[in-house]
């Protein structure tokens, strides 16, 4: 039986369309090594990995996560 | 159109899509200026693989 507790999820649901959802690599140097184009209404889980260190959204989105819930503001 | 360019890629938000940083290239994107979806490498992979078939 593996107890290890999961990696932490966040979820993120668009709010507009053209909301960015933008990793960030885990290391000494942090690129974005990906992203991702949500339209209004569209929902992403995503999970930091031993790739992934850092999340950026951009764009009005409702964030959910271990430590409660946030919201981001539409791009000026 | 099924898969606008927004769905491959996405401008990078460091350098505005210049590729360029204040000690060029831009470090955030590897000074490609847009940083790729997932749809936009399974696509890129896929082409890749089957290009020379
Ligand atoms: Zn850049």
């Amino acid at each position: 039986m593996n107890n290890k507790p999961l990696a932490d999820y966040i979820v993120i649901k668009a709010m507009q369309d053209g909301v960015n959802v933008i990793g960030l690599t885990r290391g000494a140097d942090t690129r974005f090594h990906h992203s991702e184009k949500l339209d209004k209404g569209e929902v992403i889980i995503a999970q930091f990995t031993e790739h992934t260190s850092a999340i950026k959204v951009r764009g009005e989105a409702f964030i959910q996560t271990s430590h409660g819930e946030i919201s981001s503001d539409a791009k000026k | 159109m099924v898969l606008a360019t927004d769905d491959l890629e996405i401008t990078c938000p460091s350098c505005k899509g210049t590729g360029e940083g204040d000690a060029a290239p831009c470090e955030k994107c590897s000074g490609k200026g847009v940083i790729l979806t997932g749809q936009g490498n399974t696509l890129l992979h896929f082409i890749k693989k089957h290009l020379n078939e």
